[in-house]
C-alpha cells in the first residue's frame, strides 16, 4: 500500500522517517489487539447468539483486544455467519472489500465451510471460500463460544505471521 | 438502626472469583453428559445398509457402491445425530470432540475414510471377487467333467 506523504514535508526525511515509524507502531498494534466484524450472510441465528455469548463474561473474548466493530472499515477480522445467499453475496462481496489489509475471514458454523443444510440449494452460495478468500474455518452446527474462540485465535497465529513476513519484505 | 440488606451480598461478590473461564489456558467450560460432538467412523463395522445416507440432512455421506462403504465429509455436518440414531451395527458415533477450527475445510480430520483406505479396500474387493469367480469356474469345470 503506498502511502501519500504531504508535499511540503515530501523533502523532510526525519518527517518521513516519523511516520514509517508509526505506522509499524499501528501494524503491530493491530497484531495484538484485533477488531471484528460480523457479516450474516442470510444465518438461521444460531451462530451468530453463540458469536455474542462469546462475547460474554462467562467466555470473555475481549480478554484477546476481540472487539465488535459495527464497520468493516474499523476491522480486521471478518467474522461470515450463513450459507452466502443470493441476496447477500453482494454486500459479502462489498464488506471484503471495505476492510483495509491485513485482514483476516473466519467462517463460523456448518454453512460457510461445506454447505450444512443448504448444500444442495441453488439460491445459497457455500461455501464461502467460492466467494471470498478463508483463512479459519470453525465448523459446528452451531459451534460452541470455546470453538469461536480457538478459530479466533488461530486467525491471530496467521495474522502475527502476516504481519511478520510483511515487515521482513 | 439495621444494616442494609445488600451488605453481605456485596461482601460475598467482592471476595468471589471472576466467573470468567480462561479458556485456552484451561480446559473448556464443562459440556452436558449427551453432548453431540464430531462424528467417528468405523469402516470394519460398517456393512453398507445405506441408511445414513437416506437420513442425514446435510448431505455429509457418499455411497461408495465398489467397496459398500460411505465416504463422509464432516465440515458440513449439522451434529443432528440421526445417523447414529439409525446405524444398526454402531460404526457411526458421536465423540465430544467439539474445537473444530482448522485453516483448511478439507483437512484430514474432516475426512474420516481416507482415499488411501478407500484404494485399499477396493483391491481387497476386486481380490475377493476373483477368487469367488475362479472358485466357481473351477466348480463348472469340474461339472462338466463329470
Amino acid at each position: 500500500m503506498a502511502i501519500t506523504v504531504p508535499a511540503n514535508g515530501g523533502s523532510n526525511s526525519p518527517e518521513l522517517e516519523r511516520l514509517e515509524r508509526r505506522i509499524a507502531q499501528l501494524c503491530r498494534f493491530i497484531g495484538r489487539s484485533p477488531w471484528v466484524f460480523h457479516i450474516n450472510s442470510g444465518s438461521c441465528n444460531g451462530c451468530d447468539i453463540e458469536i455474542i455469548a462469546a462475547l460474554t463474561p462467562r467466555y470473555d473474548a475481549e480478554r484477546f483486544g476481540v472487539k465488535l466493530v459495527g464497520s468493516p472499515r474499523h476491522a480486521d477480522i471478518l467474522l461470515v455467519t450463513g450459507p452466502v445467499t443470493n441476496q447477500s453475496l453482494e454486500r459479502v462481496k462489498l464488506a471484503y472489500e471495505q476492510t483495509p489489509e491485513p485482514k483476516m475471514v473466519i467462517a463460523v458454523g456448518a454453512c460457510p465451510t461445506g454447505g450444512g443444510v443448504f448444500y444442495e440449494s441453488p439460491f445459497t452460495n457455500a461455501p464461502l471460500d467460492r466467494v471470498i478468500p478463508v483463512d479459519v474455518y470453525v465448523p459446528g452446527c452451531p459451534p460452541r463460544p470455546e470453538a469461536i474462540l480457538q478459530g479466533v485465535v488461530l486467525a491471530l497465529e496467521k495474522l502475527v505471521e502476516k504481519l511478520k513476513g510483511g515487515s521482513e519484505k | 438502626m439495621r444494616a442494609p440488606p445488600l451488605v453481605p451480598t456485596v461482601l460475598r461478590n467482592l471476595l468471589r472469583k471472576p466467573a470468567t473461564n480462561p479458556f485456552p489456558k484451561t480446559e473448556p467450560v464443562p459440556i452436558p453428559e449427551d453432548f453431540r460432538g464430531m462424528i467417528t467412523y468405523n469402516v470394519d463395522k460398517c456393512v453398507g445398509c445405506r441408511m445414513c445416507v437416506n437420513v442425514c440432512p446435510a448431505g455429509v455421506f457418499v455411497y461408495l457402491p465398489e467397496i459398500r462403504k460411505v465416504a463422509l465429509w464432516t465440515a458440513r455436518c449439522v451434529y443432528c445425530g440421526q445417523c447414529v440414531d439409525v446405524c444398526p451395527t454402531g460404526a457411526l458415533q458421536m465423540s465430544r470432540d467439539f474445537l473444530l477450527a482448522s485453516y483448511d475445510n478439507k483437512a484430514d480430520r474432516f475426512i474420516p475414510l481416507k482415499p488411501e483406505k478407500v484404494e485399499e479396500l477396493r483391491k481387497k474387493a476386486e481380490e475377493a471377487k476373483k477368487a469367488k469367480e475362479r472358485g466357481k469356474t473351477t466348480k463348472n469345470t469340474a461339472k462338466k467333467g463329470r
